[in-house]
């Protein structure tokens, strides 16, 4: 008996390994092991004040910090029952199309694409493809400068506040930015071609569930009270734990999610699986040029998801730009009360993110996050231990086996750090 | 190469057209240490002198399309499994990174440097303490103040 180990998963955001137990040709297990250690953030803010709470949980994530805050909001309005104003709506839509601008190119041309064009790292790559990687920096730099548009610094800001926004950008700023997205979108189509005329590894390939956020009026989007599955089954958003039914496995210190039993997963590919015939103009178009039947069943296609969400993003800008230039700068809508419930659910980068509060007298009294990554840790190990029965019944190298597994892994594109890190391979 | 060898390529370098950016996390003390070089030196010339803070992608984008800009230099606290303190200077073949999904790659930044046809380094130096919330170490401190020392003189002896 062997181990095959992949001792830390590269390109990823936290620490992790992939642990694969051989004897002789056959797989006796696998193991991704989550080896970030508990960092208790809905403790924290217990007996906080939901303020307090605002600035404390988006700290999870430096790259998903957005969508936490929205997702904080969403949840924390309702326990409050603020209902907010158009303009702020379109304004926290426009700060989640800025976060996924950011993080899908980093991850789509910095971090994905050495794995797909079969160089080593990324420093290999940029010999051939020097102009991607501007491409890629050039969309990102535009990402954050959205961010810190909406929220007053690329990081963590703090202009987003329960029932509005500490300030509005100006008419003048928000045409720039519409003008700027516009020329950027032949870098997005130029990418999705990259990706979408490439071979695919097949021998992992198994269908699976997808979840993510049902926007009303068959919109594409990334956000929702409803959670629609690939299997047809619709929740509120409020019912979030039918979905995740969180449970603990020894090897890892994040919690797992099993929905009816088995893993499912969330992100742009089960966003693009369940929403993608309503995607609209060059996006609506690069989905109906490259749809196909593997998409519902080999991950390593979430990298084309996020490219073609990157167009998505880059289109909707001058969308939400037009409906906010048309509206006056609501005032911040104080809390009717004190005391309540409420889940609010976002479409981050990775995935459907919830965050679920109760509120009592002003103070928190109940906090549970639940991210993406911790949702797809069990269809990960799923698909890696496909992957690697197949390999090691091929009798292929270990390193090459290792590689592989990373590339699965990696498609993912797993914020280890935010659900609470990747891969050991192992022969025994 | 040994801290005199460093030392004296640093000058050679410094007597040319070179950017500098310092990386690192105020909060976790000695890792503060490229960002407290970028806050010394940035009074010679602010156009030549950046940070992490600034957004690492806005910094490259820049630098890349700078005529004026023949050397980049990223200064960093790096784990050189030397003594706290001790220093070296490093050509991308040399830097082993490990890269996290949530950050630009600065081996990446590097190499994409060097395809645009400058050179670029990285100056790492060892740190004694990355703890939350410290502040930089005092010998880490004094063996920044030396490295200074030699751009301070090269670099205020070319604005002459």
């Amino acid at each position: 008996m062997k181990e095959i180990k992949v001792e830390h998963l590269a390109r990823v955001e936290g620490h992790g390994a992939i642990t694969v137990e051989v004897d002789g040709r056959k797989v006796k297990d696998v193991k991704f092991e989550v080896l970030e250690g508990p960092r208790l953030f809905e403790t924290i803010t217990l007996g906080k004040t939901p303020a307090e709470n605002l600035s404390v949980v988006p700290r999870i994530c430096a790259i998903c910090t957005l969508s936490h805050r929205y997702a904080s909001l969403r949840g924390l309005e309702k326990c409050l029952d603020i209902k907010i104003p158009e303009k702020t709506h379109w304004m926290r839509e426009l700060m989640l199309a800025g976060e996924a601008i950011e993080s899908h190119s980093l991850h789509v041309y910095l971090l994905a694409l050495p794995d797909l064009l079969g160089y080593p790292n990324a420093v290999a790559m940029v010999t051939k493809y020097a102009d991607s990687v501007v491409q890629g920096l050039t969309l990102k730099k535009f990402g954050n400068s959205i961010m810190e548009l909406c929220s007053a610094r690329a990081t963590h800001g703090e202009n987003p506040i329960i029932g509005g926004f500490g300030k509005f950008p100006t008419n003048e700023k928000l045409y720039a930015i519409a003008d700027q997205a516009k020329t950027l979108i032949p870098y997005a189509e130029g990418v999705i071609d990259i990706l979408g005329n490439m071979q695919y590894p097949t021998f992992f390939e198994k269908e699976t569930v997808f979840a993510c956020c049902n926007p009303p009026d068959n919109q594409y989007g990334l956000v929702s009270d409803e959670i629609i599955l690939s299997d047809g089954k619709k929740f509120s958003c409020e019912d979030y734990t039918k979905i995740t039914n969180e449970r603990v496995v020894p090897h890892s210190f994040a919690k797992r999610s099993l929905y009816k039993n088995s893993p499912f997963s969330v992100g742009s590919l089960a966003r693009v699986n369940n929403l993608g015939d309503r995607l609209q103009e060059r996006a609506g178009d690069a989905y109906e040029k490259y749809k196909n039947a593997r998409w519902k069943k080999n991950p390593v296609y979430n990298n084309l998801a996020q490219a073609i969400e990157l167009l998505y993003a880059l289109e909707q800008v001058p969308v939400y730009v037009e409906k906010l230039v048309e509206l006056k700068d609501p005032p911040i809508v104080k809390p009717k009360r004190q005391s309540g419930k409420g889940t609010g659910a976002v479409e981050a980068p990775r995935g459907t993110l919830y965050h679920s509060y109760e509120v009592k007298d002003g103070r928190m009294a109940k906090v549970d996050i639940i991210t993406p990554t911790a949702q797809n840790y069990e269809d990960i190990e799923k698909y890696l231990r496909l992957a690697a029965e197949y390999m090691v019944s091929e009798g292929r190298k270990d390193d090459d086996v290792r590689f592989q597994l990373e590339v699965i892994a990696r498609a993912y594109d797993p914020c280890i750090s935010c659900s609470a890190h990747l891969v050991k391979l192992v022969r025994k | 190469m040994t801290a005199k060898d460093v030392l004296e390529r640093l000058a050679e370098i410094a007597n040319r057209r070179t950017a500098f950016i310092g990386l690192g996390n105020r909060d976790r003390g000695d890792d503060a240490v490229g960002l407290r070089f970028i806050d010394d030196l940035r009074h010679l010339n602010p156009n030549y002198f950046f940070s992490e803070e600034q957004g690492l992608e806005s910094v490259i984008l820049g630098i890349i399309n700078d005529q004026e800009v023949d050397d980049v230099i990223f200064v960093d606290s790096c784990d050189l499994y030397r003594e706290p303190g001790e220093y070296d200077l490093f050509s991308l073949e040399s830097v082993d990174e490990s890269i996290s999904t949530h950050k630009v790659p600065v081996s990446m930044l590097m190499a994409l440097i060097q395809n645009k046809g400058k050179n670029a380094y990285l100056l790492g130096i060892q740190p004694r303490s990355l703890d939350l919330n410290q502040e930089i170490s005092e010998e880490i401190i004094d063996v920044l103040h030396g490295i200074e020392k030699i751009f301070l003189k090269n670099l205020k002896k070319k604005s002459k």
